[in-house]
């Protein structure tokens, strides 16, 4: 976390809620979305702390009337590929992270074997496959198909065309169908 | 539109990010196209199994928000231009600057002030003084005075010849 320095200027009481209010309604959206590029807690952590910070700094710049979790996801996106790029495309290694999941369906893994099951196998060969993807691919993906957003609002976050959303993902998803391709030859090889 | 032409709207149809036109072509063409109908299939396959990988939901850690609060409320860490400046600043710089200013002056007063003359006499005197109130002093004085007189009358006495 970058230290205050005196060019932050002391917080007004309508900066502090400001930032309160919107780590209230979207802290858990954004760091979801950090969790997902980044797949590990620790540098979700961080992720979100940094771009909450980064609200903080710039709260005056937010439009009202705009939407604010494409404002913080397109910081969470430009902070991930900068970092990205510091650490030469390495993040940590995903870690068993001790956060209660909340399944997005009804049934629970712990009553459906076959569906904890087809989890286990199925994230890490997934995960493994999205890490391969550019940062920009991987941003794409994950705000298409997991947080299903459209291809206006995706270039709203991204700060680019309609088109280069669409030809990023059509790349990335082709990508990721080759190493996903890949990874099962190798398993059913392995396993024989 | 050939095959390909509708392969290439595919991943857009499951997005639903076609317009009614597109959409419309591609629904009737995969109803009839089994090799499209299989791409339509490997496509939504494929987001399912992104869903399904990234789609749990976590809880939003309070550390976040505990240590942005921290940082909001943190004073601000002075930055090197700040410290120099503090540093500089009147309230320590003008007692500072005083003292070297009378420190100066009387280094110069005192290697420029003449030496005090030290007489015979000033020191016979500060013997009297401490000696005054001691029963002897009437008489070291007479004697001091007779010494004196004597030494001035033999001076005298020694010059007169020669005057």
């Amino acid at each position: 976390m970058s230290p205050r320095t005196r060019q932050d200027a002391p917080p007004t009481p309508e900066q502090i809620a400001f930032v309160e209010e919107a780590m209230a309604r979207y802290g858990r959206q954004t760091y979801n979305y950090a969790y997902r590029l980044v797949g590990n807690a620790p540098d979700a952590h961080d992720l979100t702390q940094e771009a909450y910070i980064r609200v903080f700094r710039a709260w005056q710049s937010f439009r009202p009337g705009t939407s604010f979790l494409s404002w913080i996801y397109r910081i969470v996106t430009n902070l991930h590929r900068d970092e990205l790029r510091r650490r030469k495309g390495v993040f940590t290694q995903p870690l068993p992270d001790d956060n209660v999941r909340h399944e997005r369906h009804a049934e629970s893994p712990a009553h459906d074997p076959i569906r904890a099951y087809h989890d286990q196998q199925l994230s890490p060969s997934m995960e493994l496959s999205l890490r391969q993807l550019t940062s920009d691919q991987r941003s794409v993906v994950i705000l298409a198909d997991v947080d299903e957003y459209s291809y206006q609002e995706i270039a709203d976050i991204m700060g680019c065309s309609i088109g280069t959303v669409r030809s990023r993902l059509h790349r990335a998803r082709a990508q990721l169908r080759k190493l996903l391709l890949r990874q099962r030859a190798e398993q059913t090889g392995g396993a024989q | 539109m050939t095959c390909e032409n509708y392969r290439a709207l595919i991943a857009d149809y499951v997005h639903h990010q076609l317009d009614a036109a597109d959409d419309a072509a591609v629904y009737e063409h995969v109803g009839n196209c089994a090799a499209c109908r299989a791409e339509l299939d490997a496509q939504i396959q494929l987001t399912e199994s992104l869903r399904e990988a990234f789609g749990q939901d976590r809880e939003f850690p309070s550390s976040i928000a505990a240590q942005v609060r921290q940082f909001m409320h943190a004073v601000p860490s002075p930055s090197a231009w700040d410290r120099l400046r503090s540093a500089l600043r009147p309230a320590i710089v003008a007692p500072a600057a005083a003292v070297i200013l009378v420190a100066a002056i009387l280094g110069y007063d005192a290697s420029h002030r003449p030496a005090p003359a030290l007489s015979s006499e000033y020191f016979v005197r500060e013997h009297i003084a401490q000696t005054i109130g001691s029963p002897s002093s009437d008489a070291a004085w007479s004697a001091y005075l007779l010494t004196s007189a004597n030494a001035s009358s033999g001076s005298d006495a020694a010059a007169s010849p020669n005057g």
